[in-house]
This record gives structure tokens, sequence and C-alpha cells, in this order.
């Protein structure tokens, strides 16, 4: 009786380990300052830092998928999930998550390990890099990246972009994904449609933002003789500077409201529309904002 | 005029009155002479018949030559249309194909209004560049 009783739950197990993938225990020797592409269509893909010199991957492969491999060299590793049957004319393969189940990648890799990321709708996170750069391809997956590296290069469609850490150079664009980055360093390009863009850090050397509609509150430091560059259509811009930023300020609107802290704008003799141009602090940086109908808010830095 | 003298005038206009002229010879020559006119009234009409069915003729076949032989021109706003309903079959990008889309034709009508507008310009580049790389995706996608 008490063994009836066991069958459904006996039979579901057995169900659950059919369904379930095939576990991944790969490692690879690689050198300090490898780089390492890595491609998964769907599931999720973690990558940690250690300090070793070497490359873990742990996780589940999904069914469908081809047995996986770390490919390559030392110093140049490759790990692609792909489906049986041949991996499909482009590298991100769409057809290739109907014919297999989502896998994790659970990586390990050397800190200072350069990495070339292409996700399809699988999360990505990277933690505790340092030392090399990052590329990330994804569409509609978050990545979320903390790292320390002079280079961050990351293209989503709608997956949102979450960077914590520091990086030198960062280049973000997505369409509708959101852009949240605390910590951009001297020199950062943002780009989104409509995704909403929350940013600081510096002192920036350049820093170009670009939005159609996507609202942006930035805050941070400007360098001697740097930039920023603020281009929007609809998206509300939001600015805070510090008193002494050493930089001349141009604000414009079309018909948007534009306020400041640092002096009244000067309202357009026909029509609708404000601009204001204004010394900060002593300096040669410049700082340009313009929107079209989004309104512009320039504030002072607590 | 009193009431007597205003029924008495009425009494008169019952009795017969004479013409002061005989008037049927005017009447018969008038009559003679519309004898002698149809032919050529005929003729008028018949012309203007004719020129009625030669003019009908002419706008039906005009419509036709224009129906069948003026070539359809590729208008811009078809080509914009186009490219506007552009939509990948991975439903991963659509949605950005049609957001992409949306800010293009917002920035186009912002631009009209603020020809001058050089952020503007950048913007639509901007968009542009990113749906051709969304384009990209979706061709290379295997």
């Amino acid at each position: 009786m008490k063994t009836a009783h066991c069958l459904p739950l006996l039979l579901c197990l057995c169900i659950g380990d059919a369904l379930a993938g095939t576990p991944i225990q790969l490692q690879h020797a690689a050198s300090a300052n490898t780089r390492i592409s890595i491609s998964n269509i769907a599931g999720s893909v973690n990558v940690t830092a250690w300090d070793r010199n070497e490359v873990q991957v742990g996780g589940e492969l999904g069914d469908g998928a081809k047995p996986l491999q770390i490919t390559g060299d030392n110093d140049r590793l490759s790990i692609k999930v792909e489906p049986r049957g041949g991996s499909g004319s482009g590298w991100f393969n769409f057809g290739g998550d109907s014919r297999m189940a989502p896998t994790t990648l659970e990586l390990h890799v050397p800190r200072g390990a350069s990495l070339d990321v292409k996700v399809i709708s699988a999360p990505l996170v990277i933690d505790g890099l340092a030392g090399g750069d990052i590329k990330v391809n994804t569409i509609s997956g978050n990545a979320r990246i903390h790292a320390n590296t002079p280079a961050l290069d990351v293209d989503s469609v709608s997956g949102g972009i979450e960077l914590s850490g520091q990086a030198d150079k960062a280049a973000l664009q997505t369409v509708s994904g959101e852009i949240l980055a605390p910590a951009l360093g001297r020199t950062a390009k943002l780009e989104t449609i409509s995704g909403h863009i929350q940013a600081g850090g510096g002192p920036w050397q350049t820093l170009t933002l670009s939005t159609v509609s996507g609202d942006v509150q930035l805050s941070g430091k400007l360098a001697a003789g740097g930039s920023i560059d603020i281009d929007s259509m609809s998206g509300v811009v939001q600015l805070r500077l510090p008193a002494d930023t050493p930089a001349k300020l141009h604000a414009s609107s079309s018909s948007g409201d534009l306020r400041r802290a640092f002096r009244k704008p000067i309202e357009a003799e026909r029509g609708p529309g404000s601009s204001l141009d204004t010394s900060i602090g002593a300096g040669d940086g410049k700082i340009h904002l313009e929107t079209f109908s989004g309104d512009l808010r320039v504030k002072k830095q607590e | 005029m009193n009431e007597f003298e205003w029924r008495r005038q009425m009494r008169e206009l019952q009795q017969p009155h004479v013409p002061r002229r005989d008037l049927w010879p005017a009447i018969d020559a008038a009559l003679d002479q519309a004898v002698a006119d149809p032919p050529a009234r005929a003729t008028w009409r018949r012309m203007l018949a004719g020129a009625a069915v030669a003019a009908s003729l002419l706008l039906v076949v005009g419509m036709a030559w224009h129906q069948w032989f003026t070539p359809t021109a590729p208008a811009e706003s078809a080509g914009t249309t186009r490219q506007a309903s552009w939509k990948p079959a991975d439903p991963r990008l659509a949605g950005a194909a049609i957001e992409l889309d949306a800010a293009r034709l917002e920035l186009q009508l912002a631009i009209e209004q603020a020809p001058d507008s050089a952020a503007l310009q950048r913007l639509l580049r901007h968009t542009e560049r990113q749906q051709a790389q969304l384009r990209q995706l979706a061709d290379r996608a295997g």
C-alpha cells in the first residue's frame, strides 16, 4: 500500500529526470589574459572571475544541443552552444532554440580575461573581471556586468544593461532596453531609442548620449577640457553637475520646458522654445544639450 | 369710380371685341415660314448629337488610355510605407522593428517642424543605423 502511494512521486521524479538536460563539467587551461568567446541562445550565462589560469564550465546542456566543448588554445578559447544537426547559417541561429532546450552555462574564467559574449534571450551576468575588454551582443536577455574594464561594448535590442564597477571606455546601445550605469569612466557613448538611461561617474573626457523618447538621468563630473553632448527628441533629460564644473553650457529645447539652476533661460522671441548659454565654472569644457519636445533640467549636484 | 360705374364696365368686358385689323395674314405668313425652316434646324440638331457622341467616345477613350497606359509612379511615401511595414519573422526582433519604425517616423515629423535641428538629424541617423543593424541580424539569423 505504501509503495502504491509512492508510485506517482517516483513517476514524477523519473519524468523530471528524463526532461532535465545534461550536466556540464568542462575545464581548460588558459592564459591570465585569455580571450574567451561564448554564445548561447536561451537559458542563462553566468561568468565569474577567479584567480586561476583555467576556464571551468558547469551548468546544464539543454536537450537537443550538441555536446559542449571548449575549443581553441590557452590564449583564445571558444564555448558555443549549438543545436544538433548543424549550427545554421548565422551566429545567432534564431531557429536553433526551437530545436533545443535552454542551456545554463556557469563559467569561471581568469580575472584578467577578455570576453566576447553573444546571447539571444539568455540573461547574462559577468562578475569580478578586471583588466580585459568585454563585448556583449544580446537580443532580449538582460546583461548585468560588474567589472573593471578598459573597454566595454554592449549592444542590446530589448534587453536591459546594468553596469557596476568601472569601464574606462563604454559604448552601450539599446533599442528599448534600459541602461543603468552609475560608474562610467572617461569616455562613454550611450544610445537608446525608447529605453531609459540612468548614468553617472566621470570625470568624463567625452560623453555622448542620444535618446529618442527614453528619459535620461545623468549625474557626474566633467574632466578639464572635456565635453558632454546630449540629444533627445521627446525624452526628458535631467543633468546634475557640480557647481564648479569647468565648462560652458549650451542648452536648448524647441518646445520642451527648460529649467536650470545656473542661469535664467532665454525664451524664444517667437513661438515656443527656450535656450540657455552660460558658464558654470572657469574652464574650457563644453556641455551641449538639445531636445525637441523633451523637458530639460540642469541642476547642481548636492 | 362708384360701384355702379364699375359694374357697367365689367358687363362690357363680357361682350365680344373685333380686332382693329385682320390678324390672319400675318399668322399665315409665319406658318409658311415655319414649314420652310425645319430641314436646317434638323441638320443642326443632328450635328449637335454627333458632336455629343464624338465627345463621349473621346472621353471614354481618354479614360481607358489613362487607366491602361499611365505608369504607376513609385512615390516616396509608398517606399516609406514599405519600409515602415518591414517586420522580421522572429518575434524577438519584431517589437524592436516596430519601435524603430515609429521612432523614425516621429523624428521625420519633428524635423519637418524644426528643419535646422542638428540633434534631430543625428538622432535620425542613429535610428536608421539601428534599423540597418536589426535588418542585418534578421538576415543573418539561421
